[in-house]
C-alpha cells in the first residue's frame, strides 16, 4: 500500500506513486525556507509567467548558481547557458547540473539535482518527474491557503 | 512635429554583422534606443545554446549625417538579450529627442505612429496606426519571459526593427518596434517543410520563392515591446528633458 492516513497525516510509502496533483494546483513550488537553509528555490507563477527565483548549491555544498525572476548568475566554475526555452547551469567538464525550460507557455521543468548544504539530495528529475525527496517544501500554496507542506 | 520626429530617429547600421534597423534617441544625453537583433547576430548552437555576437562596427545615420555608436548595456547581461533591446551611446548631443509616454495611460486603440528606416528606404517612413491590443507574449529570444508588447495594425517590416512607436497626439514613446506578427498554421508549416527537404538545396530557385513568400505574407499586425524594459535597465541612468 503506498499511501496511508492516520490522524490528519498522510503517509506515503517511498518509492510509489500515491496521488496525481492537478496542473491548476501546482502553480507554486518552495523547496527549502529563504534565510534559513542555505539553499532554497521558489517557483510561482506572476501574471501567466513563471518565475523562479532562489540559491541552489552544488554537490558539495557550494552555491552553484543564483536566480531572480528566472534569470540567472551562475558561480565560478560554472557555465550558464540561455535556451531558446529556458537556461542551463554546466559544469566545467560540459556536463548539465542544472536546467530550467519552458513546454509550449504551459509547463516549466526543473531538470537536475537540488542539493543541500551537506551534499544530500534534496529534489531531482527523473524520467520527467520532479521527485521532492526531503523537506522543508511547499507545494501549491496560493493566497491564504497554505497548500501541500511538507516538512 | 514630423520632422522632430524624424531626425530623433536614425538608420542603425552594423558593418561588421552585415544588420541594419532602425533607432531613436531618448533624452539629451545622446542615448539612443534599438532592438538588440539589430546589433548583434544571434546563432543556435548543436546543443541549442543561444550564442551572441555583438556588433563592433555600430554607426548611426540622421539625416545628411553618420556617427560612431558604442554599447551602453552589459554584454554579458541576459536581459537586453531576452526583452530585445540595445542602448547605444553617440558622441554627439541629439538637437531633438523623445520623451517617454506615461505607459499606464496607453489603452487600447490609442492612435501610434510608426518611425524607422524600413527595406531599402534611405529616409525616414512614417506609418499610422492604432494599439491593436496590449499583450504579455513569451519573449521570441527565450520563452521563458514574458514581455509586455503593443500589437499594432502601423505598417511595419524588415528594417523597422529598433523604431520607435510613438502616440500620434504627443510624439511621446510607448514602445520598440520589433517584429511582424508571423502566420502560424497549418499551411505555414508544411511550406517550411518543404524548404528543409533533403534534395531541395538542388532546387534553390523554388526554395528562395517559399523563403521569400514566408517572410513577407504577414497578416499586418506588428508588435512593439514596451519602452519600459529599457528603460529599466541598470545601466540606463535616470532622462531629462524632452522634445
Amino acid at each position: 500500500m503506498p499511501v496511508f492516513m492516520r490522524g490528519n497525516y498522510i503517509f506515503v510509502e517511498p518509492g510509489h506513486k500515491c496521488f496525481e496533483v492537478s496542473s491548476n494546483f501546482t502553480n507554486y513550488l518552495e523547496l527549502g525556507i529563504q534565510g534559513i537553509t542555505k539553499y532554497y528555490i521558489e517557483a510561482i507563477i506572476e501574471n501567466d509567467e513563471f518565475k523562479i527565483s532562489g540559491t541552489l548549491l552544488d554537490k558539495s555544498g557550494e552555491i552553484l548558481c543564483r536566480l531572480k525572476d528566472n534569470f540567472i548568475e551562475a558561480s565560478k566554475g560554472y557555465n550558464k547557458e540561455m535556451t531558446p526555452y529556458g537556461y542551463r547551469v554546466k559544469g566545467k567538464d560540459g556536463n548539465l547540473v542544472f536546467e530550467i525550460q519552458v513546454e509550449n507557455d504551459l509547463i516549466c521543468h526543473l531538470k537536475g539535482m537540488i542539493y543541500g548544504e551537506s551534499g544530500e539530495i534534496i529534489a531531482q528529475d527523473r524520467e520527467g518527474e520532479f521527485i521532492i525527496l526531503k523537506g522543508p517544501a511547499i507545494i501549491g500554496k496560493s493566497g491564504n491557503a497554505i497548500g501541500i507542506k511538507l516538512d | 512635429m514630423i520632422d522632430k520626429w524624424k531626425l530623433a530617429t536614425g538608420k542603425v547600421i552594423c558593418c561588421d554583422i552585415g544588420k541594419t534597423g532602425s533607432g531613436f534617441f531618448i533624452g539629451d544625453r545622446g542615448l539612443f534606443i534599438t532592438n538588440n537583433h539589430v546589433v548583434a547576430r544571434m546563432d543556435i548552437d548543436g546543443a541549442g545554446a543561444i550564442r551572441l555576437d555583438y556588433s563592433k562596427q555600430i554607426f548611426i545615420q540622421i539625416a545628411e549625417n553618420t556617427h560612431r555608436a558604442s554599447l551602453v548595456i552589459d554584454e554579458n547581461s541576459d536581459r537586453p538579450v531576452v526583452y530585445d533591446y540595445a542602448i547605444l551611446r553617440l558622441n554627439v548631443t541629439p538637437k531633438v529627442y523623445f520623451d517617454v509616454a506615461d505607459l499606464s495611460e496607453v489603452s487600447q486603440g490609442k492612435e501610434v505612429i510608426a518611425v524607422g528606416y524600413p527595406l531599402d528606404f534611405g529616409e525616414p517612413i512614417i506609418s499610422k496606426g492604432i494599439v491593436s491590443a496590449i499583450v504579455s507574449r513569451p519573449s521570441h529570444i527565450n520563452a521563458l519571459h514574458r514581455i509586455r508588447t503593443f500589437l499594432t495594425d502601423t505598417l511595419i517590416t524588415y528594417g523597422n526593427s529598433g523604431g520607435p512607436l510613438i502616440g500620434a497626439s504627443d510624439g511621446k514613446v510607448i514602445g520598440i518596434t520589433t517584429m511582424p506578427h508571423e502566420i502560424r498554421d497549418e499551411a505555414r508549416e508544411r511550406l517550411l517543410g518543404y524548404v528543409n527537404l533533403p534534395g531541395m538545396e538542388v532546387m534553390r530557385p523554388i526554395r528562395d520563392l517559399i523563403e521569400f513568400v514566408l517572410r513577407y505574407l504577414t497578416v499586418g499586425f506588428n508588435y512593439a515591446i514596451s519602452i519600459e524594459y529599457a528603460m529599466d535597465d541598470p545601466l540606463f541612468g535616470s532622462l531629462e528633458g524632452g522634445m
